[in-house]
């Protein structure tokens, strides 16, 4: 995924924990805890596994 | 201002420097020396820093009483345990001031982060009932309550010390296997009462009046 | 450093390390292995008191993997340390597993066929030889009431023999005999909700702290409520009850008549009666007839509290202010259980305890009420409402009246004149008479009376030699076992189904969650067998226990005890219910004689006393009259008896609790401190307690709480029977030992 995928997940991320550190009601909780929490999580790996991928093409790894 | 309102703060604050990371990054080429630069933080760092403060309020944020009772499903429990006339655990501990702050928390500790991993597995399902509203009244404890909770303070307690089979079940107490709460008495309304269409249901669920006194 | 990948890689796995050392920082246990969490929950009621807590049972596997207390039931899910640890009874080590039979001295085992057919043979041999009267039942408050029953009928109606008796002959059988006279029926008329609404609590001769403790942590909840609440302790122990006293009134050992015919002249002399109650409700009956409140204030004169606080070890002013207390309370309840019962005078202080309540107007409202309190888990239910004593009838009948024998054998589908009009042996002459031959077959089910008869060394195994004896026990090490000739191992608590009945008149329903160890049995299945075996199928028709309740609660049908409408259906979802329930969709009665609660009292009466003909309470004029053991030169002290928090009677379950045993100890003597110096004893030596009836030698705890001349030894230890010390005094009336007063002397070493 590009970084445009990657950055909207994470920009998702930020309004749902945004909402939950305002207002920790329980939507908000859930939301953050189980969506919020695994969009940023996926980001995340997909970019470790980006740089782990340019790191192997360059033969660092 | 209390930690947690700092880290409140923080949190918003990291987010928006986060937001902004992430829209530098959208502008920059893609594995340009300046993407490699920003990405770390924009993707990485960042992101899991908002998450570490944002289950910081998942555990520890959300210790206050009002915090509680945002699920109505705690307004039973709240409404009892600040009722001068109600003989239950929570309602003697509050009517007496045992517990200054945080009354709910105090006893159910296990769901901040030095708890156990069954608390925090009780907390996501609960959570989960909630927000899907599949649970069923009156909701029930799972599992054996932590005694840990009472004996915190009780442990060492001279009454708690001069009772002989205290000291013999021991061992079960510290396992969960009989509760402090089996021998001492109901720490909230009992199920029945928290029955839908009893009278004492429609009694519990009324509003909280005066901003809920000394709870905190 | 620069913002390198490898920097980033370095701190990216120190995170992942902190992230786990979090985790692991976390504690485990609530998921660690080996905590057994229960499949399934099921309700039961607690194996050992009277209160009769509501239980929930954890099973998994078909075993009992937890116990906690039902929130729904009256317990509000509350329980003792005892019941606490329910779940380890089915589990302890040294149940009976198969039948024995002694065969030179020695106990062998057997199968089922072959005991039950020795014990057949025996029991039609005494028939044969010696008539219906030659063989008995020794039942217990333990067993279910379709075991009671069945026994009763089995005996009364199968076999003609009256020789039915049990251990709460022992427990109960003052207060049954107490309510009777006073109320025409047995049985308390209030329930536990009294206890949230009294303002005043009249402890006497009970120790609920220790022996009824759900109960106790109830009043203190009432007390915490309203500061106001008052609670008075009658003791001459210092106990853990009276710890919490507003007023102690620490009696000496069988003077506390005189203290309710104190407070009764205290309340009749000072007007803090009701008058108005006393008339439409009550009537007075003196020794030689009826009399009326004239004749009341003539007998109260002697009982002048300036007369009796002498005898009695404390302050005249004391009664007057607990007299003052019991009658202007908003509700007064009393509460009493072996300290009242367990004396030569046991029916005397009921009826007085109940004259209190009824001259005052202090019963049947909220909060106001006279409330035994039942030892045992179903003494109530199983015994005295199956009427399973010597002299007794189902529902509150009499084998001496024709009428009620009558009525019997009519509802039971026998000829008439079946029953026999003589009462049987009440179980201290039930047990001379298997000494002497009188009776030569009996079969004890439930019970443990080699420990816990008065005098005990009269009852030997040599002196019980003439007498065939058969034992449902289901521990092998009950001291019962020793005198048995046959040892039927039974099934306990759970392994076997059935309903107890507690001490608010509330029936609650046991099912059957688990199998019995071994080949053991439940009592009924044993009773049925045995039925079939003496040929009396056509008399025990009903063999399961649903089948014997059907039956029960239809023959209640009409009379003062109508639970017709508790049925096994009602008692599978309710939490119990409370008789009178004449119909399926009446929901129990929670104050008896009280229109509008009880169905039984008449149209438009706020409260009927319809026990007796004239619908009445009666106010007996009960003398004092002092116990036959009083301190001696050579008897100088007085013994009493009981039991403690952590052991359920003589300790065949709960002294197997390693939890429980370390708690309580072993049998000990507790002396106060004023004797254990005028003796040269010190905490820890070795005492001998002797009486004119035996002597043992028990661990000496000297400690301020019986008062000075008085010792306390609990019954609980096996190997310390203080039973042997006990006198065999009992009441003329109830029959019921007096455990609570006994001359001894104490010796160091």
């Amino acid at each position: 995924m590009k970084r445009n995928g990657k950055t909207l997940l994470i920009l998702l991320g930020y309004l749902l924990s945004a909402w939950f550190i305002l207002d920790p009601g329980p939507l908000p909780m859930a939301l953050f805890v189980f969506v919020a929490q695994p969009l940023i999580a996926l980001a995340a790996v997909l970019y470790v596994v980006e740089v782990l991928r340019e790191l192997k093409e360059r033969g660092v790894l | 201002m209390d930690f947690t309102t700092a880290i409140k703060i923080l949190g918003v604050a990291v987010i928006l420097a986060g937001m902004a990371l992430c829209l530098a990054l959208v502008r920059t080429a893609h594995l340009s020396p300046l993407y490699k630069r920003l990405a770390p933080f924009a993707l990485l760092m960042v992101p899991l820093a908002v998450l570490a403060l944002g289950n910081y309020h998942v555990f520890e944020g959300t210790q206050n009483v009002s915090s509680c009772l945002r699920c109505h499903v705690m307004l039973p429990i709240a409404n009892d345990m600040m009722d001068p006339e109600s003989m239950t655990l929570a309602a003697r501990h509050y009517k007496n001031r045992w517990i200054a702050t945080k009354q709910c928390y105090t006893c159910h500790k296990d769901y901040g982060l030095n708890g156990t991993i069954k608390a925090k597995m009780d907390g996501f399902r609960h959570l989960v009932k909630y927000t899907f509203r599949t649970y069923e009244e009156p909701i029930r404890f799972v599992g054996r309550f932590n005694n840990d909770n009472c004996l915190q303070c009780h442990r060492k307690t001279a009454k708690f010390e001069g009772i002989k089979s205290h000291h013999t079940i021991r061992e079960r107490l510290e396992a969960n296997q009989i509760g402090c709460i089996r021998c001492h008495g109901f720490p909230h309304p009992t199920g029945s009462e928290r029955t839908p269409g009893t009278a004492r249901y429609e009694e519990l669920h009324r509003p909280l009046s005066g901003g809920g006194g000394g709870a905190k | 450093m620069g913002w390198t990948r490898r920097s980033i890689l370095k701190i990216l796995g120190a995170g992942v390390l902190k992230l786990l050392g979090v985790g692991a920082g976390f504690s485990l246990p609530g998921c660690a292995p080996g905590t057994v969490l229960a499949a399934e929950w099921r309700k039961g009621v607690c194996r050992f008191c009277g209160v009769g807590c509501g239980v929930m049972v954890g099973l998994r596997d078909g075993k009992v993997v937890e116990v906690k207390g039902d929130d729904l039931a009256h317990n509000r899910g509350m329980l003792c340390v005892k019941g606490s640890l329910l779940t380890e009874i089915l589990t302890l080590p040294g149940r009976l597993l198969h039948p024995m039979i002694r065969k030179n001295g020695r106990l062998e085992q057997a199968s089922w066929d072959e005991a039950m057919a020795l014990v057949t043979e025996r029991f039609k041999e005494a028939l044969r030889d010696q008539g219906p009267k030659s063989v008995a039942f020794y039942g217990s408050g333990q067993l279910f009431t379709e075991e009671s029953y069945t026994a009763n009928k089995l005996f009364k109606a199968g076999l003609r023999s009256n020789n039915v008796d049990g251990n709460p002959r022992l427990c109960m059988a003052s207060a049954a005999s107490g309510y009777v006279q006073t109320f025409g029926k047995d049985e308390p008329m209030g329930c536990y909700d009294d206890i949230d609404q009294a303002a005043c609590f009249f402890i006497i001769g009970a120790n609920p702290y220790e022996c009824h403790p759900v109960l106790f942590e109830r009043i203190l909840l009432r007390k915490r409520k309203n500061r106001r609440v008052k609670l008075i302790v009658v003791d001459p122990r210092r106990t853990e009850t009276a710890k919490y006293a507003d007023h102690f009134i620490q009696v000496t050992p069988g003077t506390d008549l005189l203290l309710l015919n104190a407070m009764a002249h205290v309340l009749v002399e000072d007007r803090l009666i009701d008058p108005d109650f006393i008339a439409a409700h009550c009537r007075f009956a003196g020794e030689t007839g009826p009399t009326d409140l004239a004749g009341y204030r003539a007998f109260l004169r002697e009982y002048a509290p300036e007369r009796a606080a002498a005898e009695m070890g404390i302050a005249p002013s004391q009664i007057r202010e607990i007299a003052y207390l019991f009658a202007r309370s908003e509700g007064t309840m009393s509460l009493w259980t072996m300290g009242v019962n367990q004396r030569t005078q046991g029916v005397f202080l009921n009826n007085s305890i109940h004259n209190l309540h009824l001259i005052t107007g202090q019963i049947c409202r909220p909060g106001a009420t006279s409330l035994s309190l039942t030892g045992q888990g179903n003494a109530c239910g199983g015994v005295r409402d199956t009427g399973s004593l010597a002299h007794l009838l189902p529902a509150g009948r009499s084998v001496e009246n024709p009428a009620h024998r009558e009525e019997v054998e009519r509802l039971w589908g026998l000829s008439p004149g079946r029953i026999s009009p003589e009462p049987g042996y009440h179980t201290m002459e039930l047990f001379k008479a298997m000494g002497d031959g009188r009776v030569r077959a009996a079969l004890i089910m439930g019970s443990n009376p080699m420990q816990t008869l008065p005098n005990l060394n009269a009852f030997r195994r040599e002196s019980l030699r003439n007498c065939f004896i058969a034992v449902a026990e289901p521990f092998a090490d009950a001291r019962t076992v020793e005198i048995a000739d046959v040892v039927f191992p039974t099934a306990l608590w759970v392994e076997k189904e059935g309903v107890y009945g507690q001490t608010e008149r509330r029936y609650q329903l046991l099912e059957k969650l688990v199998e019995p160890p071994g080949e053991a049995r439940s009592d009924l299945a044993i009773l049925v067998d045995l039925a079939k075996r003496l040929g009396l199928e056509r008399v025990i028709t009903a063999q399961t226990p649903e089948a014997v309740w059907k039956e029960w609660s239809q023959f209640s049908a009409g009379s003062k005890y109508d639970f017709k409408g508790i049925t096994y259906d009602r008692l599978r979802q309710e939490r119990g219910l409370q008789w009178p329930c004449p119909a399926e969709d009446h929901p129990g009665t929670k104050r008896r004689y009280v229109g509008g609660d009880d169905p039984l009292v008449t149209a438009g009466k706020k409260i009927e006393f319809y026990g007796h003909p004239d619908k009445k309470a009666i106010i007996f004029l009960r003398p004092y009259l002092p116990s036959p053991q009083r301190p001696s030169a050579e008897f100088p002290l007085l013994l009493t008896t009981g039991r403690v928090l952590e052991q359920w009677h003589t300790g065949t379950i709960t002294d197997k609790i390693p939890e429980l045993a370390l708690a309580s100890g072993r049998g000990r003597v507790e002396l106060n401190l004023q004797d254990a110096h005028r003796h040269g004893i010190v905490a820890g030596d070795r005492v001998k307690v002797v009486s004119a009836f035996g002597e043992i030698v028990l661990e000496a705890v000297v400690t301020d709480s019986p008062k000075a001349g008085v010792l306390f030894v609990p019954f609980f230890d096996a190997k310390r029977l203080i039973n042997q010390v006990v006198a065999p005094f009992f009441d003329p009336v109830s029959k019921q030992p007096e455990f609570k007063v006994t001359a001894v002397r104490i010796e160091k070493g």
